[in-house]
């Protein structure tokens, strides 16, 4: 009689579910938890839509928008230029040429008899005329 | 047939929707809502937070549609918008408790091989009953899919905890289960 008891304690007391009878329901087909979906609460529509119509508010118009960005193009130019003009000048030429002092500048400088006699009255650089 | 309409209706709403058409916002709204409501109840504490997270990840999504590449699934880059804003929403509120590799060794694992009509809804709402640490990482690892090491990186968490909590988020729900029976019975 001692089965007897043991499966009216068994009856009694189900076991729960394996767990892999659990993952099934956790992602298995479209009534699984992963699919599960719920009405959402009214207010919530007009609660995102507020903060959207805020957020839209508070940036910057299409028309700003190019405005900052010609902006930045006109800056990025200028401040090029000033910078060519800055690196490409009389003092800056001179100081590469004595600091590099060769022949090759030399030479190319007696092809411009103009920038010959600049930079030589500044500078004292000595320069020959070379024969052609 | 079904998945190009599908498809297509998605693309015109997400066109609608970047022109800043309101029209095209809420249809977009009404047709993800419900499932991303369900994501946002697994996730959050009650239902003011789910509230909160479907809110801040409709938003989220607004702001960051022209990012959405059309060659994925927009519902799959839905989700992992709403399941982020649930993490940093959980992050915001609570602290995870690791445990150590002995606690975890410890509990207690019933396999039982009898099954119960156990549905969807009851194992969402024993999800939600879930200690706060232990439902985050649960759902991200048991729901969604993702590896230990994924999790870990997205909560700012060792591998470790997200397999501790996992494990007691596991024999949680094993030991209401089994209780559940017990009170049918």
């Amino acid at each position: 009689m001692e089965w007897k008891k043991k499966l009216a304690e068994y009856q009694a007391t189900p076991p729960p579910p394996a767990w892999s009878e659990v993952e099934k329901i956790l992602h298995q087909d479209e009534k699984s938890v992963y699919h599960h979906s719920a009405v959402p609460p009214n207010e919530s529509w007009e609660a995102i839509s507020t903060k959207l119509t805020s957020l839209e508010n508070n940036h910057p118009s299409m028309a700003f928008n190019w405005l900052r960005t010609a902006l930045r193009y006109a800056a990025m130019i200028a401040f090029m230029a000033l910078a060519t003009a800055t690196l490409v000048n009389n003092s800056f030429r001179n100081a590469l040429i004595e600091s590099i002092q060769g022949t090759g500048i030399k030479a190319a400088l007696t092809d411009t008899p103009h920038i010959i006699k600049i930079d030589s009255g500044k500078n004292k650089i000595q320069v020959k005329q070379l024969s052609r | 047939m079904m998945p190009s309409n599908h498809l297509s209706n998605d693309h015109d709403l997400i066109e609608g929707c970047l022109l800043g058409n309101p029209v095209m916002q809420k249809k977009l709204y009404d047709k993800y809502a419900p499932k991303m409501y369900g994501i946002c109840l697994r996730y959050a504490a009650n239902g003011e937070d789910a509230k909160d997270i479907l809110q801040d990840g409709f938003v989220k999504v607004f702001v960051n549609l022209s990012k959405f590449m059309s060659t994925g699934s927009f519902e799959g880059w839905m989700r992992r918008i709403f399941v982020n804003t649930a993490i940093e929403h959980y992050r915001r509120k609570n602290q995870l408790y690791a445990i150590s590799e002995n606690q975890e060794e410890n509990i207690p694992n019933h396999e039982i091989s009898a099954l119960d009509e156990l549905a969807a809804e009851d194992i969402i709402r024993l999800i939600s009953e879930l200690p706060n640490g232990y439902r985050t990482v649960f759902n991200l690892f048991a729901v969604e899919g993702y590896s230990h090491k994924e999790i870990a990186t997205m909560m700012n968490i060792s591998e470790g905890t997200s397999k501790s909590q996992y494990a007691r988020a596991k024999a949680w729900l094993q030991e209401k289960i089994g209780n559940r029976n017990h009170d049918k019975a």
